[in-house]
């Protein structure tokens, strides 16, 4: 009996340890998944195609953060909100946006990311004449109150084969 | 007297045994990031270059990239990898005269993790030829950057824009041959 009770500040001293220990592994952050945020940061890509080609332009500038910017390839910057409102109204109606990732880098913290590649605008104008652009982009990325927002966006003029086609 | 002799070692060998799961334990976590010091640093990246573009030193500048590296132009070309960035490097320097670069970052954002960041700014590209002819043309661009596990920061791609319409070397400046 003597010796168990010589034994019970040790425990304590065990106790207290295992207690700071697992205090201390609750504030290190959590390992980030960088699976999920690179299909985090798709999924806000497949939205902003369904959103450009319905022509909702709030939902656009919903995946914006307060600041963006947009550099078009002619050198002209301008808000996000602007550059957003200019080309989609004069994007014709029913004219569909697509993505196609090349390459996208997130940081270990899984707050920053950059993502590039290509959109392809495929419509057809006022006139008839159906037509495909094809344009390269690069984008830096923020998560903001736990979702991926654009925050730097450049794309280039268009790439390849982009000649208006011959209407049916 | 005799409880504290007993206890003493027990209490010492406890302390020490937690003293040390602490300390692996930090060992093992991710040491805390000074972004604004990465931040200092990237912009201090970009001097870098200035001097290393004045010195048309070819090496030097193709060190700045990661080996997969992406430039993509305003007209969708693309410069990529070592060999990429050296042929780049060497047309330009290929004339005799003067080339320098003045960087102008706008925006630096680092991870809190300090592994990656953008810039966005605006390059300033000068040539002067031997007979005294200036040329200046200023892009917009927006440039990622990656840490090597060497700590050191480098360029993972970039993009520009074409010449600024408020660009001064819009059109190609002429200086009286001295």
């Amino acid at each position: 009996m003597h010796r168990f009770l010589t034994l019970i500040p040790a425990a304590a001293l065990v106790l207290a340890c295992q207690q700071a220990a697992t205090e201390q592994a609750e504030t290190t952050e959590p390992a980030v998944d960088l699976a999920a945020e690179e299909q985090a940061i798709h999924a806000l890509a497949d939205g902003y195609e369904e959103a450009f080609s319905a022509g909702n332009v709030d939902a656009v500038l919903a995946m914006y953060t307060s600041d963006a910017t947009e550099n078009s390839p002619d050198g002209t910057a301008a808000p996000a909100a602007d550059a957003v409102r200019t080309t989609m109204s004069q994007t014709p109606p029913g004219s569909t946006f697509t993505i196609e990732h090349e390459k996208t880098v997130i940081s270990s913290s899984g707050d920053l990311a950059y993502d590039m590649g290509t959109f392809t605008i495929a419509g057809t104008a006022p006139d008839g004449q159906t037509f495909t652009e094809t344009h390269r982009y690069l984008v830096g990325l923020e998560k903001v109150d736990g979702a991926w927002k654009l925050d730097a966006t450049m794309s280039s003029m268009p790439v390849g084969a982009a000649a208006p086609a011959e209407a049916p | 007297m005799r409880k504290f002799f007993l206890l003493a070692p027990l209490a010492a060998l406890v302390f020490v045994a937690c003293e040390q799961q602490a300390a692996e334990q930090a060992a093992t976590e991710e040491p805390v990031v000074d972004v604004a010091a990465e931040e200092q640093a990237v912009r201090a990246l970009a001097d870098s270059y200035e001097q290393s573009f004045a010195a048309k030193d070819t090496e030097a500048l193709v060190g700045y990239y990661t080996p997969d590296a992406v430039w993509t132009a305003h007209d969708g070309t693309r410069t990529e990898g070592a060999d990429g960035f050296r042929a780049q490097y060497t047309t330009m320097f290929a004339s005799p005269g003067t080339a320098t670069i003045e960087i102008e970052p706008e925006t630096v954002v680092v991870a809190a993790s300090g592994d990656v960041g953008y810039s966005t700014g605006t390059g300033t590209v000068t040539v002067t030829t031997t007979d005294g002819q200036t040329m200046s043309q200023t892009t917009a661009h927006i440039v990622t950057f990656a840490k090597g596990d060497d700590g050191q920061w480098r360029l993972t791609g970039g993009m520009d824009t074409a010449p600024l319409a408020a660009s001064p070397g819009a059109e190609a400046e002429t200086a009286p041959a001295e």
